[in-house]
């Protein structure tokens, strides 16, 4: 059975595109996947859909390293933008990174739920997509 | 008077009222007659077409009984209204008259009404019955009867008539009725009211009259008895002007009062000793003009008043203004005629001046007596006559002897120590007494006690009649002052060696800054001589030209005012009390040293300056030393910034290994997961192309990652020179297909810096790596214009190039701007490492890189060697 949720991810990496694509898909995760390559991609479209609540995202796993703008850039300009978003979404933020100064700095962001080491594995997603189901948040 | 004028106007009053009374009466009574009149009318009126009306009934009768019965119908109709409006009317009048009450009349309307009866039952059946034979019959009686009507009702009308004229008669006999009242009470008014008001005008201006004439006798009187006054008042003003001179110019401050103490006289003393010259005080009470004369006085003024005399020598006045007034007084009554006091004569005489010269006097002593004390100083006498010794109290102190001591003059003398003292003393008394010299000592004394004291005597011989009669003078204690002055001498003399002994240059100064002090360690420092230097020259002399001119910009730019000359030495020893830095002295053979100068401004006991003192150490040796800690220091800075530097590129590593190495490497577990999972060959064969790609970008990140690490190794070796001219030639070489493709515009300006001592390959790495990115990140707006150029900026050479292309947020991307694989542009050719390595090649090379950017207008990359 399919959950009902939006999930979007914000990363320039194919291969990563790929594979995490093909694990929401192997095990019905998600209603829809959006892709962005990187956080500007990401931002235009949740300004263009900001009162658009049936086509937002329910869960966002952003990555840190992007050209364009990265993972903390597109943080500071959705902070400006969040209350206008007519939903609560759930940021990640997904990372190769094991760099401290990446995940303090993460940590700090309090629209930021948790850090998440690449790579994640389909048991993981499973559990991050069921305990917001259990929460109620989405 | 008032009462009378209050009872006329009740009168008035009353007056008004009753002819408003009496008009109200009069219109009440004429308008009655007139309602009246018009009601006699109106039934006069409706009586005589009552009259008109029977007379139509009649008529109308006789026409239906002439016309056809079918025609009649109108005129039956006509007869209907006509009888009713008629017994409507009679109805009307009979009422009336039951009011009206008239007798006649009434009788009148008896007789009437059988006929009245007839004509309305015979007209009514008329009416019932038209054309009937009947109704000829009762036309007839109609007839009849209506005749009988008229006459009646005429009667009536003439009854009416004469009723009203009756009452017109009555009306008029109640109008002259009124009228006789009006006048009535017109004439009773003029006697009630009129009447006692000319009463009392006539009254009055009898009065008046007989006023007049009594006030006339009484001016007459007056003028005599003014007269006899101007006399009398000539008189006594004749004998008080004599009394009053007397007092006015009586030589002592004196005043004379009458019995409420107001002033009657007063000398023109009185009036300078209480500075009242300036203001009027004839007639003014004594306690106006002195506010402040207390309760006390004010008693004796009543006691003298009551015949006491009233003397004081010596009594302060506290002045209103604050000053002490000394007076003395004498204070007694003056008597018109025997027994009869007429008021207060006052004598003072102001003794502020002679009591203040007594009090001066004796603070004076006190503070002599108070000086002595301090001073230690005391007085002696000898009587050369009678052999006796007076010393004062602090004479007798000094010698440490008993109060009630008594010494003569050989036991006098034999206080000072024997020897030199006691020679002394013996020497100087016989000369003052043998040729009258006096003498100013200062000698040893054993006091009573054994304690040896140094003392001055000042002695005075007094001759008569050619022969000493007495010695006397002054003692003092010297003791303290004796050995301060010893310690002084002893620490002079100590401070001079020490002044004097070592390389020390002590230099003296006036507040003008001549030289008045030059010690030997200065003479040794500088090579000048104390004599070539006091008096004759400013410290000027020894300090380096080109620095005294430096300090004196510093300092005026400092205070804000011209700091030049000798002040430039002193300026900051003046605001601060002393000034201590480095300068450079010269020697009279111009060779130069640096010293380290203190200099101190020196005041007196007022604080004002009087002069200057520079106290200079040779510190050549201690120079040398602080070059090598500086030298020392430089190396450690340098050391450090590589050390920082090394340090920032290992951090660097780290993040290239946290971002660049672990992606891949993540991408290459998640992909195996899949791989295991897989089972179709397709999905294997796409797995692996997916693998491909991620071990292609792993090598070649590891390769920039390899070359980073071989810059840093081999960054110092293959160094030579080389012109810029020649890399930019072969980097357009390299990229000639870009260049045309593109139509870029490269244009290279090294005329400032035209070479460089460098690594060849990173140079030409540098520049193929930056105009390679001026071009691919260009502008499709514009064709590529690059220029690069050279400058010296603060001994280093700089290269900048500048392009027109894109441009780069530097606010967003300045931060990363020079990592491993960052890109900033959606462009296909965007890798991320040229920036990375020309950076590290720069940094091995101890240089540094930045950039200045504006989007769409182009980037500065300008790297500093």
């Amino acid at each position: 059975m399919k959950k009902p949720f939006i999930i979007c991810i914000v990363d320039d990496d194919e291969i990563y595109q790929y594979t995490i694509t093909k694990t929401l898909e192997t095990h019905n995760l998600s209603r829809k996947v959006l892709m962005f390559s990187d956080g500007e991609e990401a931002l235009d479209f949740m300004i263009e859909n900001v009162a658009n609540i049936k086509d937002l995202p329910d869960v966002i796993f952003l990555d840190i390293n992007m050209p364009i703008m990265d993972g903390f850039q597109f943080m500071e300009e959705y902070v400006k933008i969040a209350p206008k978003v007519g939903k609560n979404i759930t940021i990640y933020m997904v990372s190769s990174s094991v760099d401290p100064i990446d995940i303090e700095r993460a940590k700090k962001i309090s629209e930021i739920s948790d850090y998440i080491i690449k790579p994640i594995n389909s048991k993981e997603l499973a559990e991050i997509v069921s305990s917001l189901e259990n929460n109620g948040q989405i | 008077m008032n009462k009378i004028n209050k009872s006329i106007r009740k009168r008035y009053l009353i007056f008004l009222a009753s002819i408003i009374v009496i008009i109200a009466l009069m219109l009440s009574v004429v308008q009655n007659s007139i309602n009246l009149k018009k009601s006699d009318a109106h039934i006069i009126n409706v009586s005589g077409k009552q009259r008109m009306l029977s007379q139509r009934i009649t008529k109308l009768n006789y026409i239906i009984k002439t016309v056809e019965k079918n025609d009649s119908k109108l005129y039956v109709k006509e007869l209907k209204s006509l009888t009713r409006e008629w017994e409507d009317a009679t109805n009307y009048l009979i009422s009336i008259n039951e009011e009206y009450g008239n007798k006649t009349i009434d009788s009148l309307f008896n007789i009437i009404k059988p006929y009245q009866n007839k004509i309305l039952k015979y007209s009514k059946e008329i009416i019932n019955n038209t054309g009937s034979e009947q109704v000829i019959k009762d036309l007839k009686a109609l007839e009849s009867a209506d005749l009988a009507f008229l006459t009646t009702m005429d009667t009536i009308v003439n009854e009416y008539a004469k009723s009203a004229d009756k009452k017109l008669g009555n009306f008029k006999t109640i109008l002259y009725l009124l009228a006789f009242i009006v006048i009535l009470i017109l004439i009773f008014q003029f006697f009630y009211i009129i009447k006692p008001v000319y009463n009392l005008y006539f009254l009055k201006n009898q009065v008046l009259e007989k006023t007049n004439k009594e006030l006339l006798s009484s001016q007459e009187k007056i003028s005599n008895n003014l007269k006899e006054l101007k006399l009398l008042k000539d008189k006594i003003e004749e004998s008080a002007k004599l009394g009053k001179i007397f007092i006015e110019q009586a030589p002592n401050a004196i005043a004379m009062f009458d019995k409420e103490m107001k002033y009657i006289a007063a000398s023109q003393h009185w009036r300078e000793d209480y500075k009242l010259t300036d203001r009027e005080i004839i007639g003014q009470s004594h306690y106006d003009i002195f506010p402040e004369i207390g309760d006390d006085w004010k008693q004796d003024h009543k006691e003298c008043l009551n015949g006491a005399i009233n003397k004081c020598d010596e009594a302060p006045f506290k002045r209103a203004d604050g000053t002490t007034q000394w007076l003395t007084w004498d204070v007694r009554p003056w008597y018109i005629s025997k027994g009869n006091i007429g008021g207060l004569l006052m004598y003072t005489a102001d003794i502020t001046n002679i009591k203040e010269k007594d009090q001066e006097k004796l603070r004076i002593e006190k503070i002599l007596d108070n000086t002595n004390e301090i001073a230690r100083i005391g007085t002696w006498e000898v009587n050369l006559i009678t052999g006796e010794v007076i010393w004062s109290r602090v004479t007798r102190e000094i010698h440490e002897v008993p109060k009630d001591y008594k010494p003569i003059l050989e036991t006098a003398i034999n206080f000072y120590k024997e020897g030199e003292s006691r020679i002394k003393i013996q020497k100087a008394i016989s000369i003052a007494i043998e040729k009258g010299t006096s003498f100013d000592i200062e000698l040893k004394l054993v006091t009573a006690k054994g304690n040896i004291v140094w003392t001055r005597v000042i002695g005075q011989p007094e001759f008569e009649d050619d022969k000493c009669v007495m010695l006397y003078g002054v003692f003092q204690d010297i003791n303290e002052i004796k050995t301060t002055e010893n310690a002084l001498n002893f620490v002079n003399e100590e401070l001079k060696a020490i002044l004097n002994s070592g390389p020390i240059s002590i230099i003296g100064t006036d507040k003008n800054g001549l030289i008045t002090h030059f010690n030997q360690g200065a003479e040794t420092m500088l090579q000048y001589s104390a004599e070539e230097m006091i008096g004759l020259q400013t410290p000027q002399i020894i300090h380096l030209k080109e620095e005294a001119i430096e300090r004196g910009i510093e300092l005026s730019e400092l205070y804000g005012r011209q700091i030049s000359g000798f002040n430039i030495f002193i300026e900051n020893a003046i605001e601060g009390e002393s000034e201590s830095r480095q300068w450079t002295y010269v020697r009279k053979d111009g060779s130069k040293f640096p010293v380290h100068l203190i200099i101190t401004a020196l005041r007196n006991n007022k604080g004002e300056i009087t002069g200057f003192i520079g106290v200079g150490t040779d510190i050549s040796e201690s120079v040398e030393n602080q070059k090598i800690i500086i030298d020392a220091k430089n190396n450690l800075e340098i050391l450090t910034e590589k050390l920082t530097s090394q340090n920032s590129q290992l951090a660097s590593f780290a993040h290239i290994t946290s971002h660049n190495l672990r992606a891949p490497v993540s991408n290459l577990n998640s992909l195996l997961n899949f791989y295991k999972m897989s089972e179709t060959d397709d999905e294997k064969n796409l797995l692996f192309e997916k693998f491909e790609k991620v071990i292609n970008h792993l090598t070649s990140t590891l390769n920039t990652l390899v070359d980073a690490i071989k810059i840093r190794d081999d960054s110092s070796k293959n160094i030579e020179n080389i012109l810029f001219k020649d890399v930019l030639n072969k980097t357009k070489e390299i990229l000639t297909g870009q260049i045309i493709e593109t139509d870029t515009n490269l244009f290279g300006d090294f005329s400032k810096a035209p070479s460089i001592i460098y690594n060849r390959t990173y140079l030409e790495s540098i520049f193929l790596n930056l105009i390679t990115n001026s071009i691919k990140y260009r502008s499709e707006e514009r064709a590529p214009k690059i220029v690069i150029k050279t400058t010296i900026n603060n001994g280093k050479i700089q290269l900048s190039i500048t392009d027109n292309g894109l441009g780069i947020d530097l606010n967003r991307h300045g931060h990363k701007l020079f990592g491993l694989n960052k890109t900033f542009h959606r462009h296909t050719e965007a890798k991320g490492v040229g920036l990375y390595l020309t950076k590290i090649q720069i940094e091995s090379m101890g240089g540094t890189i930045s950039a200045t950017s504006k989007v769409n207008e182009g980037t500065t990359f300008t790297i500093t060697f």
